[in-house]
């Protein structure tokens, strides 16, 4: 009996796995530019017309209160720093520092549980410092943002079992009044 | 003669000044703007304006008026700003559409049509950009030309080609924004009547009312402006002499809102009321002015 060596049956499993890799390795990026000037909102319009225009731009941020504009790109794009800048001068602004992240980084930013307070007390950058000081000192806490015009801190916390109430009595022995923000 | 004459020019200055006034249109609803981006820029701007005048004023000082003259100027502009090249250069048209009715003892008399119409360029000069702050310079010239029917009553147009060149400084952070402009208008003339030269004055600040942090682009907005808006006028003169009843200065308080509803179009509405009003001799002076318009990103 002749032995069939199973060409089909190897190219087969070779091309999924090269497909199932493509899916896993895929690095989708992404651009974080700073646009200074964007004191204006209703300036923005133009901005968004030449950013949106970058080949690969998938889907396009702009982030008035941060003054920062964030580029997704398609997993095959290549991203050209330099093109980005001249977009934001173009459109009449001025940029500053891009970072660029993947989706690995992007993931970890992200991982945990976004969790906001709402906070009855702070009057001033002191205050705004005392809150972010004091729950930088939690462990799981990462990436907090205190808003002294709108009473709000925000922050990442990455253990899903830590009671949320702490973070509640951490500000309130600070002599602040906190609650948490239902979102 | 002399009233004659008054009656000549009254009709073509206070479309001239309706006319500068509205090149002054910008985000500040009354004062221009150096930044020439977004709803700034390339659109469409339509107004309409009431202009009342029904007061007499002798050196500053209200008197009866025994010819009980009362005019109402509506006056609906058409502006279309281009920007040329860059978002640093820009030129426009501004095309107004007027209605002037003046009623009297003697007379009550109406024109319609298009006033004089006015091409401008403007130039971004100086800009400095930090993290939710800007400050900018432009420099703005403009041609006003004869368009408008002089020899209707009231005239629809001076007859005269008309100069004015301005500088324009705009700062912005966060909330807040504070705006001023110049403008110097060189005058010429036509028939006997030399008009007087004029300088205007805008100062504007501008706040946001709603909302209170802007996180993502496009949101709606609230603005809330206060501004002076002054204007001093030379005289005019016929045959070399001076008319004394003629020129002047007016400063207007102008409170007014605006709503950006979204990227292209905003709604915005002004209430002009003279605080300061010392035409010279003796002259019909500016009761009020009310503006409601529209922008509308086209490009």
């Amino acid at each position: 009996m002749k032995r069939i060596f199973p060409w089909r049956t190897i190219l087969a499993s070779c091309s999924i796995a090269l497909i199932i890799s493509t899916v896993l390795l895929a690095d989708q990026k992404r651009a974080t530019v700073r646009v200074d000037g964007l004191s204006c909102p209703f300036c923005a319009f133009g901005l968004e017309k030449k950013l949106k225009a970058i080949a690969g731009v998938e889907k396009l941020e702009i982030k008035v209160n941060d003054g920062l504009a964030i580029l997704n790109f398609a997993d095959s794009a290549k991203i050209d720093e330099k093109l980005i800048a001249k977009k934001v001068k173009e459109a009449g602004f001025t940029p500053g520092e891009i970072k660029i992240t993947s989706s690995k980084e992007k993931k970890m930013e992200t991982n945990g549980q976004k969790i906001s307070l709402n906070i009855k007390g702070m009057s001033c950058d002191r205050c705004v410092s005392r809150v972010t000081d004091a729950l930088k000192k939690v462990d799981c806490v990462r990436e907090v943002k205190v808003d002294l015009e709108t009473g709000e801190a925000t922050f990442v916390c990455t253990d899903a079992n830590f009671d949320k109430t702490k973070f509640v009595q951490t500000i309130n022995d600070l002599g602040f009044q906190a609650e948490l923000e239902n979102k | 003669m002399r009233k004659a004459v008054l009656q000549y020019a009254a009709g073509p200055l206070i479309i001239f000044a309706s006319v500068m006034n509205l090149l002054a249109q910008g985000p500040p609803i009354n004062t221009d703007t150096p930044i020439m981006l977004g709803l700034e820029g390339s659109g469409i701007r339509a107004f309409a304006k009431f202009v009342r005048k029904a007061t007499l004023l002798q050196d500053g000082k209200e008197i009866a008026d025994a010819l009980d003259r009362d005019v109402t100027v509506r006056i609906t502009p058409l502006a279309v700003p281009y920007n040329l090249l860059s978002d640093r250069f820009q030129v426009g048209v501004v095309i107004p559409f007027m209605n002037i009715d003046l009623d009297s003892r003697l007379q009550d008399i109406s024109s319609t049509g298009i006033g004089d119409v006015s091409i401008f360029a403007k130039y971004l000069l100086y800009q400095h950009d930090r993290k939710l702050e800007t400050f900018r310079v432009g420099v703005k010239a403009t041609i006003k030309l004869p368009s408008g029917d002089e020899n209707t009553s009231p005239a629809l147009g001076t007859g005269s080609t008309d100069y004015a060149f301005s500088m324009v400084a705009g700062w912005l952070k966060n909330r807040v924004g504070v705006y001023w402009e110049g403008i110097y208008s060189q005058n010429t003339s036509h028939g006997q009547t030399d008009f007087g030269n004029s300088f205007a004055y805008n100062l504007a600040f501008g706040y946001r009312l709603l909302p209170t942090v802007y996180e993502t682009y496009p949101s709606p907005q609230l603005n809330g402006f206060l501004e002076i808006n002054g204007t001093t006028a030379g005289r005019n003169k016929v045959n070399g002499e001076e008319i004394a009843d003629s020129g002047g200065t007016t400063v207007f308080l102008s409170p007014g809102l605006q709503y950006v509803g979204g990227r292209r179009w905003l709604i915005e509405a002004s209430f002009q009321y003279p605080a300061i009003n010392e035409p010279n001799g003796t002259q019909l002076a500016t009761d009020w002015t009310v503006s409601v318009g529209t922008r509308i990103l086209i490009f």
